[in-house]
């Protein structure tokens, strides 16, 4: 069942193939929206309401990608996390350190326990860049850089002009390029950003 | 100044580029910005440096390990149900509604159509006992009960103006008949039809002999009947015999039977104690069995009816010379009746009413209750199946709803 005919049949109000699609993204939506909010909790309540929302307003989705269509939905939500709970947009080093959500990685079945811990600690040191991010700019950077959606995508995905797309994501790569350049010793060795001097 | 403007075109030139960069990594750039970015990247170190990194930030970026899911966020299955759902259950939910209140509608216009079937009985019962007075001499008796089968067992209102008209038609035939065939009978008899105004009434003294033939039991009592109706029918006007007459005119065409029931049920309301109802309704019966031949309560109360019929002649004809069969149940004859009643087990209450009351009231007590008292169903497979199917339906609608709230 292809995609189009599952997104019809759930238009129908079908719920088992609406869960199909579900099934299909879940995992890209929850992470786009856990490294936007960088909060399990949140994320997980955002993502829930998403899809709840989504099968609601399915009747208002006119065609295109069905990923950017949910990825739109996630994101707004998203951003009214960050309203509402107003939260800081930096987690101090201990936090960081502490946080237990990054012993929750998706393990590689070829990776050594070591290369785990260190995905892990990549995973932890840029979750903190990205928190320097203003949310727009931060949305646009997971969306094509962690997710690698296309620039239309990311288009539909956070509701602004490709052009728009282009340029927050032109100034957030910097910004967070800046940020790891900064904070070099808290990135495992094999993934330092190598000096300006070196090129 | 040449300098600076170079070097704020440079700089600007510089700017530029390293905005692109991010979608020179990408490969968005149009092909003039892409060869504009090589240029620029060929002449400036600091612009290639800052690709470098970009393209590091971005290759570790991409190195982000995935989170794991921290739960499953399938909606739950009443949740994601719920909008299919509820458009489901509430469209089965109605179906049932429906359903219900179509067949508790048609139950109540079954059984009240049954009920005017019934209470309709009795008029054309009149009609049937003059056709039965013409029927001695013949042709109308037959006539009247080949009709009858036909339209009673159709539907209950119009078939009985049909069975109606036909009657009085041959009521009026059959007065003008009487008056030459019948005995000593006639002349008395067109007198009670006029009184009916649809004739009927006046008439079944008359007819009712004929009547008792068709239904077979009675039919040798009748005709004693007859003799001593002469003497209750004088009491109906001679003078509501002419409009009577009009009326009746119009009826026998058949062409208008609403009108003809109208007709017919104001004057079983109004002339019910003259016109001997529980006769009227016993006669009807028994013709309208024949024709609708399945239903069991009909056989019954022809046989009843044949009976009722003479022991509410007696009261009638209060003389009551010949006493036994007299049709005219308007006068109760006392000593016949114990005993016709008897046998005859539902009209038997009435009877003993009216006999009490005596008079007109009486006999109008007496005859409601004759329309009211045996209740036959004209359709009890209807009736019953309409019931059965309303209970399940109900029952239905309480499960679904029991399931729904949970």
């Amino acid at each position: 069942m292809d995609e189009q005919a599952l997104v019809a049949a759930a238009r129908r109000g079908d719920a088992q193939a609406f869960n199909t699609l579900i099934l299909n993204y879940q995992s890209l939506v929850y992470n786009v929206a856990y490294r936007i909010l960088h909060d399990e909790d949140a994320a997980a309540d955002a993502v829930q309401d998403a899809f709840i929302s989504a099968f609601r307003a399915l009747q208002t989705f006119r065609g295109g990608s069905f990923k950017a269509w949910v990825l739109r939905i996630v994101v707004n939500a998203c951003y009214d996390q960050l309203r509402l709970t107003k939260r800081r947009p930096t987690s101090s080093l201990d936090e960081m350190l502490i946080d237990p959500d990054h012993s929750d990685i998706v393990a590689d079945g070829a990776e050594t326990p070591e290369e785990y811990a260190i995905r892990q600690d990549l995973g932890r040191a840029i979750q903190a860049g990205l928190d320097t991010l203003p949310p727009d700019q931060r949305a646009v950077v997971v969306l094509s850089d962690v997710q690698e959606l296309s620039y239309e995508e990311i288009a539909v995905a956070t509701g602004v002009s490709l052009g728009t797309v282009k340029s927050r994501l032109s100034r957030g790569r910097a910004r967070l390029r800046d940020y790891l350049r900064d904070t070099r010793e808290l990135i495992p060795a094999r993934y330092r950003l190598t000096n300006e001097a070196e090129l | 100044m040449m300098f600076n403007w170079i070097e704020r075109w440079t700089t600007t030139e510089h700017e530029r580029v390293r905005e692109d960069l991010s979608a020179f990594l990408d490969g968005q750039l149009s092909a003039a910005d892409r060869g504009r970015v090589e240029r620029h990247l060929q002449e400036c170190a600091d612009c290639r440096a800052e690709l470098a990194s970009l393209r590091q930030t971005v290759s570790l970026l991409r190195a982000v390990p995935a989170v794991k899911l921290p739960r499953s966020f399938l909606l739950p299955v009443g949740e994601a149900r719920q909008p299919a759902r509820v458009q489901r259950r509430s469209w089965g939910y109605g179906y049932l509604q429906a359903a219900t209140t179509v067949a508790a509608v048609l139950l109540v216009l079954v059984v009240s159509g049954d009920a005017l079937l019934r209470f309709q009985a009795s008029l054309p019962a009149y009609g049937l006992l003059r056709a039965g007075r013409s029927s001695p001499e013949a042709l109308s008796a037959p006539a009247t009960q080949e009709v009858q089968p036909v339209s009673a067992p159709r539907v209950g209102f119009q078939a009985s103006p049909l069975v109606e008209t036909p009657a009085t038609a041959q009521q009026s035939t059959g007065d003008s008949q009487a008056l030459m065939t019948g005995p000593g009978s006639e002349p008395t008899f067109e007198p009670p039809t006029a009184a009916v105004a649809g004739g009927a009434a006046v008439a079944q003294p008359a007819s009712v002999p004929p009547a008792p033939q068709n239904a077979q039991t009675p039919a040798p009592q009748a005709q004693p009947s007859a003799e001593s109706v002469h003497s209750p029918v004088p009491p109906a006007p001679p003078a509501i015999a002419t409009s009577a007459e009009t009326s009746v005119a119009p009826l026998d065409k058949t062409v208008q039977p609403r009108a003809a029931l109208a007709i017919t049920v104001v004057v079983t309301i109004t002339r019910m104690p003259e016109v001997q109802p529980t006769q009227a309704a016993a006669q009807s019966v028994p013709t309208h069995t024949p024709a609708q031949g399945a239903s069991e309560p009909q056989p019954s109360s022809a046989a009843e009816l044949p009976t009722a019929v003479p022991t509410a002649l007696p009261p009638a004809d209060t003389p009551v010379p010949t006493g036994t069969p007299v049709p005219s149940i308007a006068a109760p004859l006392p000593s016949q009746e114990p005993a016709r009643v008897a046998a005859v087990a539902s009209p038997q209450p009435e009877d003993d009413q009216s006999h009490k009351a005596g008079g007109r009231s009486l006999s109008e007590t007496a005859g409601w209750l004759a329309v009211v008292e045996p209740w036959r169903p004209y359709l009890p497979w209807a009736e019953r199946g309409l019931a059965l199917l309303l209970a399940a339906l109900l029952g239905a609608m309480l499960v679904v709803r029991r399931r729904r709230r949970p």
